[in-house]
């Protein structure tokens, strides 16, 4: 669809629903994802001689999508489910039908201010203090997400699956990767001794809850003040609150900062004292270490996936690159298994 | 005719030229990103086809100690077709023989010394910076 057609229907669902003196003064069209395209949406209110600005993220179903994801419709309900927990994430609302192409779903965020660039993230000298107070901010988040439990919220994503008494979501992670690596063209038998490893060292503490699914610096929102908002909950579900916990240390999302094993900013045993604080719960360091293995796994499986795509026709150079460089998850899990859990 | 320069050369060149001039002269942020990935994947190619053939051997090398020479043919001294399929098919027995949950313990240390002596070799050319030591926390 092009732009000009798009700003007409996306004025027509925002007099709906703000009123019949809005003017959408911009719609351009921001990096998206596989499953999802972001459009951002400027618009002008007007109300008894004053005009307020407002800016918006709209968010719709791509033509693709990638195992595991969720479509906006679902999305929509985890962002509403996690922020009505307090959870600092952009407001979702009027999620629509139709708009963007037939049958696909959209939704519209709030604009967030912030940098989620990863490496400026980690080394801009304007969020350096910001940093400092990143570890208890994210705690708080991922504690927050982490309440919310499959018996509260039954009709969420499929809650039903997860309630049976039996349910281990390491087990269920590892049926998910099986299936994964074996439909991979290539053998990887890294990934087969990593995957061995997890499925005979399952933790025994089977806690499920929700998941943000992608916790990790590069979907933090970070300004001078502190952490504004946590993105793209594309990949949240009911899993262990470790795979969050975990994944934000995997080391590929530190960014080239490996020293500071947390995001590239933080400790490990300044993390697990926050999330202790915030949750309430007993960090165990040998089930992080269980799950940062597992992300690895999952990270190295992704990155093959990627390059599947560009073979498959998507002509995006990142996704062409990408591929080459899961030897380095798959040596990280291998590293981690050998070595063995640190605190 | 052995064409000159060969492959691997263009390939460095192309990554220098991506990188020293082309790059400077873009401002579009992401737009250069997207050059420097270029310039990287064509420099990791051109040292991919000159270890191409020492990494294959040693590949296999690795899988008919792991798998026994009984299983693995040695085709080290035939074409690097020959060799890479060699390569594929007996990794692909190792991944299949690891997913059996009753595998010798034997086996399975003896292939994660072997995807780790792959990994290292592949590392070498992917990301020469990556730190491999145990020391990363």
């Amino acid at each position: 669809m092009d732009v000009p057609e798009l700003r007409r229907r996306v004025t027509e669902v925002l007099r709906d629903h703000l009123g019949p003196h809005v003017d959408v003064t911009a719609v351009e069209p921001l990096a998206g994802g596989a499953c999802q395209e972001n459009v951002r949406i400027d618009v002008t209110l007007r109300d008894a001689g004053t005009e307020t600005s407002r800016r918006f993220v709209m968010r719709s179903d791509a033509r693709g999508s990638l195992l595991g994801s969720l479509d906006r419709a679902r999305e929509y309900e985890v962002i509403r489910t996690a922020a009505a927990r307090g959870v600092r994430t952009p407001r979702a609302q009027w999620l629509t039908k139709d708009l963007v192409r037939p049958g696909s779903h959209a939704y519209f965020l709030d604009w967030v201010p912030g940098d989620a660039i990863g490496r400026r993230v980690l080394r801009s000298p304007e969020l350096a203090d910001a940093r400092t107070r990143l570890v208890d901010e994210l705690a708080d988040v991922a504690a927050r997400i982490h309440a919310v439990t499959p018996s509260e919220h039954t009709t969420l994503l499929d809650a039903a699956r997860v309630l049976h008494p039996e349910y281990d979501p390491a087990a269920h992670a590892v049926r998910e990767l099986r299936a994964m690596i074996s439909d991979l063209p290539e053998p990887r038998p890294a990934l087969e001794l990593a995957l061995r490893w997890l499925a005979a060292n399952t933790p025994a503490d089977r806690t499920t809850c929700l998941v943000h699914g992608d916790f990790r610096v590069g979907n933090f929102m970070v300004a001078p003040t502190g952490l504004t908002a946590v993105l793209d909950w594309e990949f949240a579900r009911w899993g262990s609150p470790y795979e969050d916990i975990a994944w934000v240390c995997v080391r590929d999302w530190r960014f080239g900062q490996i020293d500071r094993p947390v995001g590239g900013f933080a400790q490990r045993a300044a993390w697990y004292a926050a999330y202790e604080r915030a949750s309430g719960r007993t960090v165990v360091p040998a089930h992080v270490h269980y799950w940062e293995v597992m992300g690895n796994v999952r990270w190295a499986v992704g990155s093959l996936q990627q390059t599947e795509r560009y073979l498959a026709g998507e002509q995006d150079l990142e996704l062409l690159a990408i591929g080459r460089r899961a030897v380095e998850m798959e040596w990280e899990a291998l590293r981690l298994i050998d070595r063995g859990v640190r605190s | 005719m052995n064409p000159r320069p060969d492959a691997s050369t263009v390939l460095f060149g192309l990554a220098a030229f991506l990188e020293q001039d082309a790059r400077p002269a873009i401002q579009d942020r992401a737009l250069s990103f997207r050059v420097l990935v270029a310039a990287n994947l064509a420099r990791m190619l051109s040292a991919e086809l000159l270890t191409e053939r020492d990494r294959l051997d040693a590949q296999l090398r690795g899988l008919r100690t792991v798998l026994g020479p009984e299983r693995v043919r040695d085709v080290t001294d035939a074409g690097l077709d020959t060799l890479r399929t060699a390569v594929t098919y007996a990794d692909r027995e190792l991944a299949a023989a690891l997913r059996d949950p009753s595998a010798a313990t034997e086996l399975v240390r003896a292939a994660t010394e072997y995807a780790r002596a792959t990994l290292r070799d592949a590392l070498a050319i992917s990301n020469p910076g990556f730190a491999l030591d145990d020391d990363v926390p």
